[in-house]
């Protein structure tokens, strides 16, 4: 078992804790409370919580649009979140971000990054930054499928392997990048077997099983953190909500989404694992829903009841200094 | 009386505070006159040369070239009288530099890099930190204070806080960066600085040449002491000079050019007169006062004679101007209308008997009329070779004083200046000068059609005395004659 | 006081603070060159030698060789920058902005903003503008303009050594991202370096020449051009303001405005096509806050609306040539409504 009970409840109660979040924006969302854009990463929660809980606050993760459960799993605090998500003083970003740059950077996540294929460079840097300033860290790049193929990310997993630093690119394959499928637009059609081309390793693994992802980032990372150079990891899986709020999602088959919301649930699939192992009970996870729940409500409301930012924070924070 | 002087390192410029000889233009044993130029001296910002104050001998050389030194330090010692070695080691010895120019109280430890943040890497180009001419106010409250180099302030408001004496000490700073703005310094002075308006623009592309007085500081303009000082006496500032001198200098003549140019007049230089000048003023000036002229033209048809002449000159291998068949016209005419080839005196008039013709001839300087004799008795090759020979020894100046006297009758030929007519002045003693202008292709009338014909008009003036009209008229008909039918000219 | 060609300069600026600050790092293609290659480590220390010599005293943990990938190395820049060093990242040409374009405006430019002033990208992005030297269309631009507009960015265009180093000391120091311009024609050039450390900040124009007829505002090499101009007009009596920004973001506007007021008089020289180049910007700043003051329309110099060509007569046309410059100037002072 790759999880201890004390691990799969913290794991538990974080996939949850994302689960629970993108709903509550999602419905937010739909009263019109929030502005802009929405990408939901319901339905992906354990590759996020599995690779975190394998990462410590000092190493560094960069994230997709879809950025709200790698914040949360990197341990970003849920009631600045849900303000910066909504445009709100106090928000993680100041209200200058919003959904799709969400970022915890005391907790070394260094951003959602609106722009596909534009994380995998950057954590090539903070990888660099590492290995040259002589740490432990490591870093990790959330890339979708889409992103998979962007020329940036190419780029980026050759430097590192020339530079031989210590940077996961962890490919999350949903099946679809916006409105196409992956088995279309990824040439190879499978992404982990183009890691052995750039010269790093890679593993596969079911973005749905915790215990699976768990393991398998927990490899991932050590290879970095021992200076083995960077490595790849394809975790499978689906994502419950459209590319944005407010996609009906016609380009998927009849039924698809509510067959995999019922047969491809990291919760249920986890809770019930669990249980089989005998490793919690019910009424324990039971337990978690409720508090999860309420702490999510109660980030909710606050930020719903917070001011938005002032104008005259408009030009602060262009530069660092008097310009 | 002194008979020894110092020649020390002068101060040009504010901020001049030493300078490196780099060349001797005299030697010891050289005598000098007052202005003249010693010694060569490069500062940060120009290279000039040093003058003598007094006149006298060079005596004594104490700085070498590549020395630096210090502003009223000794460089040499010119004696104007008798002296004698001791007496020179003993001036140099008790000599004490005079306090180097307007102490300025330097910021304390200004040897210390970094430079300022405006400091200016190409040297040659930037401006000393003062203007040559200070504000003309008195000192008051706003110009005191310590020295300000180091207050931050932009470009534009610390030169216009210098030339208006405001010490930016006193100056509250809002611009940019901290830094004491344009705006701040005229808020303190309660002034405002502004472009001038659009009639004074420079360049010579204004109707009204105004010429733009500079303000800038000219203490790097290149030129002779001796045309600075000139300047600064004329409030002539040296961005407005031209420099002709050498290396581009700026000269004491560039000076007076400028400061006469200022005043919105024409330049002028003066010449003398030659003796060609005054003869020429002399005889015409007598001539017009003394002469009761008047003037007749007739439109002559040439091209018949250019073709004559382009066979004669291009088969029969001469070289036969228009001029020379204009002068073997006159020479005809001359004997069919004798009374035009005449001279007028207070008892008599003369009849000459031969047409000796004078012909104009533009020279260096002036103009002189070599004669060519006897036109009648020759064919236009001869007339065409004399005139030839005559005009280009009165170019060199190599004709005979009986080459250019005499003479019944003159011409005066400015057609190859294209010039559609024109009169002339008769030369005295003579009656009568034809003047030629160019021939233009026109159009005129033949029977009732219009053709293009080749047409140069000439104009006989003539003096009343002894010429009357009619005459006159019978002469240029009979000139007429001749060059509109070129076969009369060959015999 | 020593003279340092801007070549030099530069390289000092980054030795300098290399030793001084051991989060400097050097990242970009043949920074050393011969990596992995038989022959010499440090073969080209740059491709116009400005990095010549870091390899050696730094070694490869600092001085870093990268395959030809501009997004990456832009990126990993900026991602290195948020976390702890301070990376000086070379973009070869700065022809190639249009590879990485999207590392440097949309990432680091606006990191720090985006993420509600909580994260920082200290990083220098040095690149190499400019024609003359017969490098064809797509190695000879100055694109200064696509990154001044850029909010979060800072860029810098020194014209001199001195100004080179000390400039690009600041840059390094700043804890934005600085793109600094470098104009390949200028690196034979010298003057007075000091050999110490120093700083010029961002924002402060120079006076390279000080007048009251005209003001001229030059940009990269083009001010050296409008002060041979200004030199030879002296002597006909017209005294102009040579001004060099040094730095187009932060732009130094009152220093040219406060000149406007006193000449009346603008002429701006950039080597950037006519439309939306510096000029243009300067000029628009200039009409809407020194208006009255104008006594003449504003001219710009500006090199011809087409690519760069490449036959040297052809692009000699293309320049802005310093008969423009006196074109421009006798212009605006002969002026009348």
């Amino acid at each position: 078992m790759s999880l201890d009970k004390k691990q799969f409840l913290q794991a538990y109660r974080t996939m949850r804790t994302i689960r629970d979040f993108e709903y509550r924006v999602s419905d937010e969302f739909g009263k019109g409370n929030i502005p802009g854009f929405l990408h939901l990463y319901a339905g992906q929660e354990a590759i996020a919580t599995g690779m975190c809980m394998n990462l410590d606050d000092d190493d560094y993760i960069v994230s997709t649009h879809r950025g709200h459960g790698h914040c949360i799993a990197k341990g970003g605090d849920v009631g600045d979140m849900m303000k910066e998500i909504m445009a709100k003083q106090g928000g993680s970003c100041a209200g200058k971000g919003g959904s799709m740059h969400i970022a915890a950077v005391e907790k070394g996540m260094l951003g959602a990054n609106a722009i596909v294929g534009g994380g995998p460079p950057l954590i090539v840097g903070a990888a660099l930054s590492a290995k040259t300033l002589g740490t432990d860290r490591v870093g990790v790049s959330f890339t979708g499928d889409g992103g998979s193929n962007q020329g940036t990310t190419f780029e980026a997993m050759n430097l590192a392997v020339v530079l031989q630093v210590p940077a996961i690119f962890l490919f999350e394959n949903n099946g679809y990048g916006e409105g196409t499928a992956a088995g279309y637009a990824v040439g190879s059609k499978d992404i982990a077997s183009r890691a052995a081309a750039f010269g790093m390793p890679a593993l596969k693994v079911d973005g749905a099983d915790i215990f699976a992802t768990y393991e398998a980032c927990k490899k991932a990372v050590k290879h970095c953190r021992s200076g083995k150079g960077p490595i790849a990891i394809e975790a499978t899986i689906t994502r419950f909500r459209g590319h944005f709020e407010g996609d009906a999602q016609a380009y998927r088959g009849k039924g698809e989404v509510k067959r995999l919301m019922k047969d491809m649930d990291c919760l249920i699939i986890a809770t019930a694992n669990a249980i089989k192992k005998k490793l919690v009970t019910k009424a324990e996870l039971t337990k978690i829903d409720k508090e999860v729940a309420e702490y999510i409500d109660v980030a909710a409301k606050a930020a719903l009841a917070a001011p938005g930012p002032d104008v005259s924070e408009l030009l602060t924070d262009v530069y660092s200094s008097a310009y | 009386m002194n008979t020894l002087h110092a020649l020390t390192v002068p101060k040009w410029g504010m901020s001049m505070e030493e300078g490196e000889i780099t060349e001797w233009r005299v030697a010891v044993g050289d005598k000098i006159a007052v202005g003249d130029e010693l010694v060569d001296i490069e500062t940060s910002k120009i290279v000039n040369a040093a003058e003598s104050a007094v006149a006298g001998t060079l005596v004594r050389i104490v700085g070498d070239v590549g020395q630096t030194l210090k502003v009223g330090m000794l460089m040499a010692v010119v004696a104007s009288g008798e002296t004698n070695d001791a007496a020179i080691d003993e001036f140099i010895a008790a000599f004490v530099p005079a306090a180097a120019g307007a102490a300025r109280a330097q910021p304390a430890g200004t040897q210390a890099p970094p430079p300022p943040a405006a400091a200016v890497p190409q040297v040659a180009h930037a401006l000393p930190d003062a203007p040559v001419q200070p504000a003309a106010a008195a000192p008051n409250a706003l110009s005191q204070g310590p020295d300000d180099a180091e207050v931050k302030a932009s470009v534009v408001a610390r030169r216009i806080a210098r030339a208006h004496n405001i010490n930016l000490h006193n100056v509250g700073a809002t611009g940019r960066n901290g830094r004491v703005s344009k705006a701040d310094v005229e808020k303190a002075g309660g002034i405002r600085v502004v472009a001038e308006a659009d009639e004074a623009a420079v360049g010579g592309a204004s109707a009204r040449q105004e010429p733009r007085r500079s303000t800038a500081d000219d203490a790097h303009i290149a030129s002779t002491p001796v045309a600075r000082r000139l300047a600064r006496s004329l409030n002539i500032n040296l961005n407005d000079v031209t420099g002709t001198s050498r290396r581009g200098r700026v000269s004491k003549e560039d000076v007076e050019r400028a400061a006469i140019a200022a005043t919105g007049l024409a330049y002028y230089t003066e010449t003398k007169h030659s003796s060609m000048r005054k003869t020429i003023a002399a005889r015409l000036s007598e001539s017009k006062q003394t002469i009761p002229h008047y003037r007749v033209s007739v439109d002559i048809e040439i091209d018949s004679l250019l073709q004559q002449r382009a066979y004669m000159n291009g088969t029969l291998g001469h070289k036969i101007s228009v001029n020379d068949f204009v002068i073997k016209a006159c020479g005809g005419a001359l004997t069919q209308v004798p009374q035009v080839n005449v001279q007028y005196s207070q008892d008599v008039i003369r009849q000459f008997d031969q047409a000796d013709i004078s012909v104009a001839v533009a020279v260096k300087g002036g103009l002189i009329t070599p004669v060519i004799r006897n036109v009648g008795a020759k064919g236009l090759p001869q007339i065409a070779a004399e005139s030839r020979d005559l005009a280009h020894r009165a170019q060199v100046g190599t004709l005979g004083v009986d080459e250019f006297t005499g003479g019944t009758f003159s011409i005066s030929n400015l057609g190859m200046f294209g010039v559609d007519q024109f009169d002339a002045i008769i030369n005295l003693p003579q009656a009568a000068i034809l003047a030629v202008a160019a021939g233009v292709k026109k159009p005129v009338v033949r029977g009732d059609s219009i053709v293009v014909a080749t047409v140069m008009r000439v104009s006989l003036s003539a003096d009343h005395r002894a010429i009357d009209g009619a005459v006159a008229a019978q002469f240029l008909q009979s000139v007429k004659g001749f060059l509109e039918n070129p076969a009369s000219m060959l015999i | 006081m020593p003279i340092k060609t801007y070549r030099q300069a530069i390289n000092e600026a980054m030795a300098q603070e290399m030793r001084r600050d051991s989060t400097v790092i050097v990242i970009g293609e043949d920074v050393a060159g011969g990596a992995g290659c038989d022959g010499d480590r440090d073969a080209y220390g740059g491709v116009m030698g400005v990095t010549k010599g870091l390899f050696p005293e730094f070694g490869e943990s600092r001085v870093i060789d990268t395959p030809i990938t501009e997004s990456a190395i832009m990126g990993a820049a900026a991602g290195a920058a948020q976390t702890g060093l301070r990376p000086i990242a070379e973009l070869m040409f700065m022809d190639f902005l249009g590879v990485c374009f999207d590392q440097i405006y949309n990432q680091a430019a606006k990191f720090r903003y985006m993420f509600g002033g909580k994260a920082q990208c200290p990083m220098v992005v040095r690149t190499m503008a400019g024609a003359g030297l017969r490098g064809g269309a797509q190695h000879s631009q100055n694109l200064t303009q696509m990154v001044t507009m850029v909010p979060g960015l800072k860029v810098v265009c020194p014209t001199n050594a001195y100004d080179a180093k000390g400039l690009l000391i600041t840059a390094i120091r700043d804890n934005d991202c600085v793109i600094f311009v470098e104009d390949k024609f200028l690196y034979e050039t010298s003057c007075e370096v000091p050999d110490e450390m120093y700083t010029i900040p961002f924002g402060e124009a120079n006076f390279l020449r000080e007048g009251t007829d005209v003001t001229i505002v030059g940009i990269s090499n083009c001010v050296n051009k409008a002060l041979a101009v200004a030199d030879r007009l002296a002597a006909e009596g017209i005294s102009c303001d040579v001004i060099d920004p040094r730095t187009t973001s932060p732009l130094d506007e009152e220093a040219i405005i406060e000149s406007v007021e006193t000449t009346g008089r603008l002429v701006i020289v950039d080597e950037m096509t006519p439309r939306c180049g510096i000029a243009a910007d300067i000029s628009s700043i200039i009409a809407e806050k020194a208006f009255g003051a104008l006594r003449a329309p504003i001219r710009k110099v500006t090199a011809a609306h087409s690519p760069i060509p490449f036959a040297p007569a052809l692009e000699d046309a293309w320049m802005p040539q310093e008969s423009d410059i006196e074109e421009a100037v006798r212009f605006v002072l002969g002026y009348k409504r």
